[in-house]
């Protein structure tokens, strides 16, 4: 009977834990729309939103205070190849007060072979929660990670599994490959493409990219992926400053 | 400017300093960290350093350039900011001025919870008793469009025994399986992880395959020291809740682990081999095609099932699993590594099928049509079905019940049998008209 009343603190202990860590981490969290505007449009999102087409929706996190958010190429690959003017992204999160906000990020970097691209919104003052960055050269097969992000539409949705395996090499967007990505079986749909996978303490180890799946149809098959943080650690600063990795700066 | 100071600092010792050189090389000593380690530097002593090095540079590196015209040229190149020129969409932030000023601190890790941390160690154990399989007959095959399409053969398995036998599902060897090959006969290539990460290739040798179970043993002739055999533990004692592991090979990413819950006990698993299997374990650790074979471990790391079957609409996990219980798995592997098959304890009598036996009125128990002459069952005194003077049909003994465990049809008398061992001793309850009797019948070994 002592044994199984450990047992149970500790099942508390770990419920606990979790529920802090969404509530801590997901207001870095953040929810992209990708949107069509109509040939006869002012060019403003927030005003013609209700014309406009959502054409995709994915995730994202808060890169810094600045205003720069991360997310994956193929998440606004619409608005990275626009040729007509009409594509826009929505970004919606919440600053350190809690108030929900819009606004229309565009971008800053871009980065098809690793699958990242950064955006930027006004801040207009809001103070936002940055991410807390971890590392991804030390993980373990069989640690818990967690995956936050808006699978189907469904905002800030929590999805909890483990380190299923390390080192896989993944497709990207543009016929490359994408290695050393962590695998989990921490449920990601289409939808949760670009938000943060965590660790147990709530910091960043890597970017939910992908599914395996057979069909396209976007549908969790637990053979999941995520791009290292370590990859994103060493691109982003470079995609912010000057618009590119640093290997296709020429 | 730190960054123009370290560029400055040593000078670039390629023969041509084209733009592309020298930004590049700029850009190297930054990804080396150097800016970081480099002492503040006054921005008017960043100007002087930079020309006079510049200059050197210049000079030592294109003679034939007069100075003047690579010195403008080197700096208006430099002016602009480079990527300018060639994404019109991706800009950078211009508000932004080095990389340091968007580059946040990264946390270390810490010490892992003791839940995780038993998991980890539970997987770091047990990896090593967990093998790929391939199908030899199914080759990897390049498609015109230039994706390899893995084949569907391709699956897991446990290391048995410190002698190289290797279990897995039958249908991860079908296609090999379907072309009758004897016991020795090369039916699939089998990686071993060894200690130090690398995979061994080895050849698996078939021992004995049961289609009835979905049931597999191979050998491997692979050295003592890389065979870990996996703790095999008791499936009758699982209770709905438990946490279980799954380790395997899904769509080719060898020794990936899944964690779940037990969700179900004794469900029927109905197998790619076309058979059902009683006392599946349920799970929803997700399982994809290629986990087949592999083991489904209890919190404890002993092997409760081999994972099997999925049920899904999409070809992938939908979080309906499906183990082979070890309980099953113990009373076949040892047969097919004896005698290369399964002795399948029963009666050597010919009963009615289901819808014969709704015909003639038999609502509950198996009838019995035939008893061939000098078997056992004769012996015993089992009566068949026969016909009367009249020609019409007298029934035989109708089976209900073997040993107090009732018996309401024919698949459920040899789900009932399966039990047994060749040699056991059962009691079997029949009605034989109006009668209810009891026999003593030993089982031999049914010939299918």
């Amino acid at each position: 009977l002592e044994q199984f009343k450990e047992k149970e603190e500790e099942l508390e202990e770990e419920e606990e834990r979790n529920v802090n860590l969404f509530q801590k981490t997901s207001p870095s969290v953040v929810y992209i729309e990708a949107i069509e505007l109509p040939k006869t449009s002012s060019g403003d999102i927030l005003t013609d939103e209700e014309n406009g087409k959502i054409e995709g929706t994915g995730s994202g996190f808060v890169w810094d205070k600045l205003g720069h958010i991360v997310t994956n190429y193929h998440v606004i690959a619409k608005l990275a190849t626009d040729q007509f003017g009409l594509q826009r992204c929505k970004v919606s999160l919440v600053d350190a007060k809690g108030t929900r906000f819009s606004k229309e990020g565009k971008i800053v970097g871009l980065d098809p072979d690793n699958d990242l691209a950064v955006l930027k919104i006004e801040t207009e003052g809001r103070e936002l929660n940055p991410v807390v960055l971890g590392t991804s050269n030390d993980l373990r097969v069989g640690q818990s990670c967690f995956a936050i992000g808006n699978p189907y539409g469904y905002e800030n949705t929590l999805t909890i599994g483990v380190v299923s395996g390390l080192g896989r090499e993944i497709p990207s967007p543009n016929g490359k490959s994408i290695s050393e990505a962590i695998q989990t079986d921490a449920d990601i749909n289409s939808g949760n493409s670009g938000g943060p996978l965590l660790d147990s303490y709530g910091h960043t180890i890597g970017v939910n990219t992908a599914t395996f799946t057979r069909k396209g149809s976007g549908m969790s098959s637990g053979v999941n992926f995520a791009i290292p943080i370590d990859t994103v650690v060493r691109t982003v600063p470079y995609l912010i400053v000057y618009g590119t990795a640093y290997r296709d700066r020429f | 400017m730190q960054v123009i100071a370290s560029f400055c600092s040593k000078p670039n010792e390629n023969e041509f300093v084209g733009r592309r050189q020298l930004l590049s090389s700029v850009c190297s000593k930054i990804s080396q960290g150097d800016v970081v380690s480099h002492p503040p530097v006054s921005s008017v002593k960043v100007t002087q350093d930079w020309k006079s090095n510049l200059h050197e540079l210049a000079v030592k590196s294109v003679p034939s350039t007069t100075r003047r015209i690579l010195l403008t040229s080197l700096f208006m190149n430099l002016c602009f900011n480079p990527s300018r020129y060639l994404s019109a969409l991706a800009l950078g932030d211009p508000s932004v001025a080095t990389v340091e000023d968007v580059s946040p601190t990264v946390f270390p890790a810490g010490p892992l919870f003791p839940t995780e941390g038993r998991i980890v160690q539970l997987f770091e154990k047990n990896t090593y008793s967990v093998v790929n399989i391939f199908d030899v007959t199914l080759r990897p095959q390049l498609k015109m469009t230039g994706v390899v399409e893995i084949p569907e053969g391709n699956g897991s398995g446990v290391v048995w025994d410190g002698q190289g036998y290797i279990v897995t599902n039958y249908h991860v060897i079908g296609n090999a399986l379907s072309r009758n090959p004897s016991p020795g006969d090369v039916v699939g290539r089998v990686n071993i992880l060894a200690s130090d990460g690398v995979q061994k290739n080895f050849e698996g040798k078939l021992v004995g395959a049961d289609r009835a179970k979905d049931l597999a043993v191979l050998k491997v002739d692979a050295p003592e020291t890389l065979l870990k055999p996996i703790k095999v533990g008791q499936s009758n004692s699982l209770k709905v809740g438990q946490q279980c592991l799954a380790i395997g090979n899904p769509f080719g990413f060898d020794h990936t682990l899944t964690v779940g819950v037990i969700s179900g006990l004794n469900r029927d698993i109905f197998s790619q081999t076309g058979v059902t299997i009683g006392g599946g374990i349920q799970t929803d650790a997700a399982i994809n095609p290629g986990n087949s074979g592999g083991p489904l471990l209890d919190s404890k790391g002993n092997l409760i099932g081999i994972n099997t079957a999925i049920f899904t609409q999409t070809g992938t996990s939908a979080g309906v699993g499906f183990a082979i219980p070890s309980s099953t798995v113990l009373k076949i592997v040892p047969q097919l590594i004896q005698f290369s098959k399964v002795l399948r304890a029963g009666i050597n009598i010919e009963l009615a099928p289901d819808p014969v036996a709704n015909q003639l009125n038999v609502r509950n128990g198996a009838l019995v049509l035939q008893v061939p002459g000098k078997s056992l069952a004769e012996k015993a005194g089992l009566h068949p079905t026969s016909r009367g003077f009249a020609g019409n049909i007298v029934l035989g003994d109708i089976i209900v019940a073997v040993d107090d465990k009732p018996v309401k049809n024919k698949a459920e008398l040899m789900k009932i049998l399966d039990e047994y061992s060749v040699g056991d001793k059962v009691t079997l309850k029949i009605k034989r008209g109006n009668e209810d009797l009891e026999l003593k019948i030993s089982l031999e070994e049914k010939s299918s």
